[in-house]
């Protein structure tokens, strides 16, 4: 039952490191924590399920399930980084040199708008994810991988440490974080900050997409409300892993998962969102700046 | 010929008028400073120059071009590169990245060449860490190429900022106190750099205190007061200029 356990919270703990690396990177290179996150996750989820909806009438499901649900993991991405970088331009741009209260609100604003919006155009009730990833399962000693576990395991390793490569190698990676360390000077040695800023939030939004995705198609069911309460689980990941670091938001979500699904599995379920933030509070007693937040200035 | 020209720049923050009608020419190739006492607007001046505040009168002209609302990272890609008074280096970076990401303008691939390491990246990258090696070694750094910048001596961290602007490959440099807090011997290290820089044709413009480095590797000297230039011309000319002398010591008492 423990590794059960162990599987089930690493397969959670993925998704919340995927959405918490939208909340670091943000973070790390404008300060700002962007509530509006946790609902692009819910839209990509949502997206999935329409344009997976889509496929099925159009035929193209019947031809090849594998291919419709790339596809629309596919648009679901590519609509939801748009839609990143048009919240950035209309809801933060502007207010880019006001206060730091004012973006934060306006992320407020986003985030209550796009629930609703969802909620008003897709109805209240669950959405249900019309195919079951179950073609096969690896069991070893009373222990059962899925393969959708394995999927959302694997493929959310390759994403991080895709984006670990690309931050830590490319010529945007490193803009990224020059910006982060100090966004005049990044400016200054040539870096159109505008532009990071604007791939910060595309990438970002792109991997709250894919985390849509994987939590619709492994618990099945989505609501409006989703958004909410994963966006803020996987902030407490950023938080724990040290606001503004990669390899901390993905140790966060992991750790996160790890410890929801052994403390339900061995205290009690019904305090599931408990052990989250308790364990978001004890690392804040010892160590506010996070397991791997060295300082102020080390971000991205 | 000029590179840089600076007409009627005035810049005031509410009621104080930081900079008033600075007007001045850098011809290319020479080290201009720009020197005046505490709070005379030189620092304005620069960030003026590179786009950092937005003059709220006058024009820059670099090259012919007006520069005046252009964004500092156009301004950057145009040919000018400054350093600061307090070092702002990328810290959590290592030396060599540091150099790099300088030169991440002059590098010609898209985000697709990287995600797919298509033989374009490898080579611009290569050409790039080789490149910003040249530079490292130029600034006398080479020892530290690979350690993190926050590991060096405060002297070095000034030398990885020069070698930082000069990575953008400025035709134009700006230095805001590059011996600031240097002993006699690290300072003269740094004059004998930006002599080299300069021999490289680069043309440099130089905020500085020390006046003896002033008077020795100056061309020309621009003389701030106030926000007001009160003086301009060979080091001989400035520092006999009466007005330079009672800005820096005071008016004379006649009793």
């Amino acid at each position: 039952m423990f590794f059960q356990q162990v599987i089930n919270g690493l397969t959670l703990g993925c998704v919340y490191a995927i959405i918490a690396l939208g909340y670091t990177m943000v973070y790390g290179i404008l300060g700002l924590i962007n509530f509006a996150h946790g609902e692009i996750y819910m839209l990509g989820a949502y997206l999935s399920i329409i344009f997976l909806g889509l496929f099925t009438v159009a035929g193209i499901t019947s031809y090849s399930i594998v291919l419709s649900i790339f596809l629309s993991l596919l648009l679901a991405v590519i609509f939801c980084s748009a839609f990143g970088y048009t919240m950035e331009k209309t809801a933060y741009k502007p207010l880019r040199g006001s206060s730091r209260l004012s973006p934060l609100i306006s992320a407020i604003g986003v985030s209550i708008f796009l629930q609703n919006f969802v909620m008003k155009t897709q109805g209240a009730t669950d959405k249900v994810f019309p195919y079951k990833f179950h073609f096969a399962s690896i069991d070893f000693l009373g222990v059962s991988l899925t393969s959708l576990q394995m999927l959302i395991i694997c493929s959310s390793f390759l994403l991080m440490a895709g984006l670990y490569l690309f931050t830590k190698f490319s010529k945007t990676g490193r803009a990224m974080r020059a910006t982060s360390q100090d966004a005049l000077m990044a400016s200054l040695v040539g870096i159109n900050v505008d532009r990071v800023i604007s791939v910060t939030f595309i990438i970002g939004a792109g991997l709250a997409a894919v985390a849509g995705m994987m939590i619709a198609s492994y618990y099945g069911v989505i609501n409006y409300y989703i958004g909410y309460i994963a966006g803020i689980k996987a902030f407490t990941a950023a938080v724990l892993g040290g606001i503004g670091s990669i390899p901390g938001a993905m140790i966060g979500g992991l750790a996160l998962g790890l410890v929801e699904s052994l403390g339900s599995a061995y205290i009690s379920a019904e305090y599931k969102d408990a052990y989250a933030f308790g364990i978001l509070i004890i690392i804040l007693m010892i160590k506010p700046s996070g397991l791997l937040g060295r300082s102020s200035d080390q971000k991205v | 010929m000029q590179i840089l020209e600076a007409r009627g720049v005035s810049r005031y923050f509410g009621g104080i008028k930081a900079l008033e009608d600075v007007t001045f020419r850098i011809p290319r190739g020479t080290i201009t400073s720009i020197i005046g006492p505490n709070g005379a607007g030189k620092t304005t001046l620069f960030n003026c120059l590179i786009g950092i505040t937005k003059p709220s009168k006058g024009a820059v002209f670099f090259c012919g071009k007006d520069i005046t609302t252009m964004q500092p990272h156009e301004i950057c890609r145009l040919g000018i590169a400054r350093t600061f008074q307090n070092i702002r280096l990328f810290k959590s970076m290592f030396v060599l990245e540091n150099v790099v990401v300088a030169q991440h303008t002059r590098a010609e691939y898209s985000v697709m060449h990287s995600i797919f390491s298509t033989k374009k990246f490898l080579d611009t990258e290569k050409s790039i860490t080789e490149k910003s090696l040249e530079i490292i070694e130029f600034a006398g750094l080479h020892e530290h190429a690979h350690s993190p910048s926050q590991s060096l001596s405060y002297g070095s961290q000034k030398r990885l900022e020069i070698a930082r602007a000069l990575a953008t490959e400025p035709e134009l440099l700006l230095l805001d106190e590059p011996t600031a807090g240097m002993n006699p011997s690290e300072t003269e290290d740094i004059m004998g750099l930006i002599k080299k820089i300069q021999s490289l044709g680069i043309t440099i413009i130089l905020i500085e205190h020390d006046m003896k480095l002033v008077m020795n590797a100056s061309d020309f000297i621009v003389v701030l007061d106030h926000g007001v230039k009160i003086s301009e011309g060979r080091p001989d000319e400035v520092c006999k200029d009466p007005q330079v002398i009672e800005a820096y010591l005071g008016k004379e008492v006649v009793y």
